[in-house]
């Protein structure tokens, strides 16, 4: 796994998390959002399809992690959010076998010792998208503002378990 | 287990409780039972999830769409789905897949194995028998062996993916063999993870059998594919432990399935009785074919095979982790890619069968095709609608053996075991769990 550098020579992983296809795609939207507009350059960028409880192993205690997944908290289409990892914390829940989803996997990892030194996690609200191409202006302007969203973290990096910045 | 809300109408005699959720098990349920003189008279596994309608949906589906299908009736075990779909409609169209792409797919349920019983051993099984309530809990005091499963399973997901493209709902399948053969390069470098992780998979079979299980030993039938030539996987023919040997194409000639009122799923019978489907059931059946390391490390375990205690699940999903492992290891050392990876689809119209073994037991489907082999009818039978009687069956008597005069909350526990036991995936059979105690 490569590796790239930060601005501060620090490793960035900026990670989309998702199913390419079926409106669970934002993570990965972003991602090629982010390549696109030059962030390959100071990160590494990664897509996960559903990575269960295989996202621990992008999460070195080491590393610096920006977590991007597609998020239904009833916000308008787009909204982006970054999330708490306390309150993912609270909502993870026992681990079936077939719901080790983001939150699991992060309290899993937090368990075992694992979490990065810096991580952000950020969610961008899901939404319908129409036949007649509905749903790709909310998708822009989602990957926008994500984009300055992102840019600020990697500037000011901060402590794992930070309140949520909305 | 969060969550659990009870009431105590002791005047009355009687005790109900409501657990919202059966934890580490797969879907949405509930368990009521009712006892008198210390004797269970009625007990129901309730699955209220709604139907699923994927047989319906794939009517008037083209082969490749009926795999792309079926690989979503589980995130688990889509391989398991795809793999018996395939056998199915090449037997419909007369075709036969050749001993290349057979192996192919073999190599390919290896990893479905992996990754879904390690899981399952790790975070599902291990805490009941660790004594915590999850595997997150279990996590910060014992980081090995959850580090263990993880590995275990990611290694497992990684197999899929050479062969699928993607380890959920993979999409490397079709009729005749795969759309391409992965690279040497990217088999190596799968087979060197699968030769690291060698030692773990055959400590587990230990680990697993050193663990303090409860003993419960109860009567039931075994119901799994047995291969001549191999620890059945992929292929076989259905056979019991009660003589029961036939065709995969005669199932329902033994094998009836049916309604009940407080299930969503169907039942599946065999002669009229319930019957044991799953890794136990294989293991009973199918030891002597076994690879001899495999034997080794069972045998120094000192389990007495058939095992009549369904709590053995855990020891032998980890000898089929061994299995799996070893099996991976030796398909990939033979490996060489091929183009192209399949024989050309020759539809036409008629009605094939398959059956296979998913990690949680044996999987049956049928269909019946038109010349242009779209699909005019489908049926599926997954291992946990097969399981579910057997279930009853074994809640019944473990819980009487457990003792009745236990507290709810320890009835409870006991019960979520024994129906852990099994690994039910409850959105496959279609879903699960409240527990309802009444005694008077």
């Amino acid at each position: 796994m490569s590796e790239g550098e930060g601005k501060q020579g620090v490793p960035w992983r900026i990670i989309g998390i998702g199913s390419p296809v079926a409106g669970d795609d934002l993570g990965w939207l972003a991602i090629d959002w982010l390549r696109n507009a030059g962030f390959d350059r100071d990160a590494e960028l990664l897509t996960l399809d559903r990575p269960g409880p295989a996202l621990i192993d992008y999460l070195q205690p080491d590393s610096w992690v920006i977590l991007i997944d597609a998020m239904d908290a009833g916000l308008p289409a787009g909204s982006v959010r970054e999330l708490a990892l306390d309150g993912i914390n609270v909502r993870a829940s026992a681990p079936s076998s077939h719901d080790l989803g983001l939150a699991e996997a992060l309290a899993l990892a937090r368990a075992l010792g694992g979490l990065p030194r810096h991580l952000y996690v950020v969610g961008i609200q899901m939404g319908a998208d129409g036949a007649d191409g509905a749903g790709q202006e909310w998708r822009r302007e989602a990957c926008s503002a994500l984009t300055t969203r992102v840019r600020g973290m990697m500037q000011v990096p901060v402590a794992v378990g930070t309140e949520a910045i909305s | 287990m969060a969550g659990v809300e009870g009431t105590l109408v002791s005047e009355q005699r009687e005790i109900r409780i409501e657990v919202p959720v059966l934890a580490r098990v797969e879907g949405e349920g509930a368990l009521e039972l009712t006892a008198s003189e210390g004797r269970i008279e009625t007990l129901r596994l309730r699955i209220f999830e709604p139907p699923r309608y994927f047989e319906k949906f794939l009517e008037g589906r083209e082969p490749q769409e009926v795999l792309d299908v079926v690989a979503r009736i589980c995130g688990i075990c889509p391989v398991a789905y795809q793999m018996t779909a395939v056998q199915a409609l090449e037997q419909a169209f007369g075709m036969r897949a050749s001993p290349y792409v057979t192996q192919l797919r073999r190599l390919m349920y290896c990893g479905e194995w992996l990754q879904s019983h390690a899981l399952h051993i790790h975070l599902l099984a291990l805490p009941d028998f660790l004594g915590f309530e999850n595997g997150i809990a279990m996590a910060g005091k014992h980081p090995g062996a959850v580090r263990r499963g993880l590995r275990l399973q990611r290694l497992g997901n990684d197999l899929i993916r050479l062969f699928g493209g993607r380890s959920v709902h993979p999409v490397g399948m079709r009729v005749g063999g795969f759309h391409r053969a992965p690279d040497a390069e990217r088999a190596a470098a799968v087979l060197e993870e699968l030769k690291s992780v060698l030692p773990d998979a055959e400590a587990l079979v230990a680990f697993t059998a050193s663990l303090d299980l409860p003993d419960d030993e109860q009567d039931f039938v075994s119901v799994a594919l047995r291969n001549e030539n191999e620890y059945a996987m992929y292929s076989g023919r259905i056979v019991s432990d009660h003589g029961l040997d036939l065709p995969v194409e005669d199932y329902l000639e033994r094998f009836q399935e049916s309604h009940v009122a407080h299930s969503t799923a169907l039942y599946a019978h065999l002669d009229g009785k319930p019957y044991l489907v799953g890794p136990l059931a294989r293991l009973n059946l199918n030891h002597d074919r076994l690879s001899p390391p495999v034997k080794s490390a069972l045998e120094a375990t000192g389990l007495r095979l058939p095992s009549r205690n369904m709590f053995h699940s855990v020891i032998a999903r980890a000898v089929e982790i061994h299995e799996v492992v070893l099996e991976a290891i030796r398909l990939l050392e033979a490996y060489r890619p091929e183009d192209p990876a399949h024989v050309p689809m020759t539809p036409r119209a008629g009605v094939g069968c398959g059956a296979t073994e998913a990690p949680r037991g044996l999987l049956w489907h049928r269909y019946q095709v038109d010349a242009a082999g779209k699909v005019l009818t489908a049926q599926i039978v997954p291992p946990t609608a097969q399981n579910q009687a057997r279930i009853e069956d074994d809640l019944k008597c473990s819980l009487e053996a457990f003792g009745l005069h236990n507290d709810d909350d320890a009835l409870r526990l006991r019960g979520e075991m024994v129906v852990r036991n099994y690994d039910p995936c409850i959105s496959c059979a279609t879903h699960f769990l409240k527990v309802r105690v009444e005694r008077r």
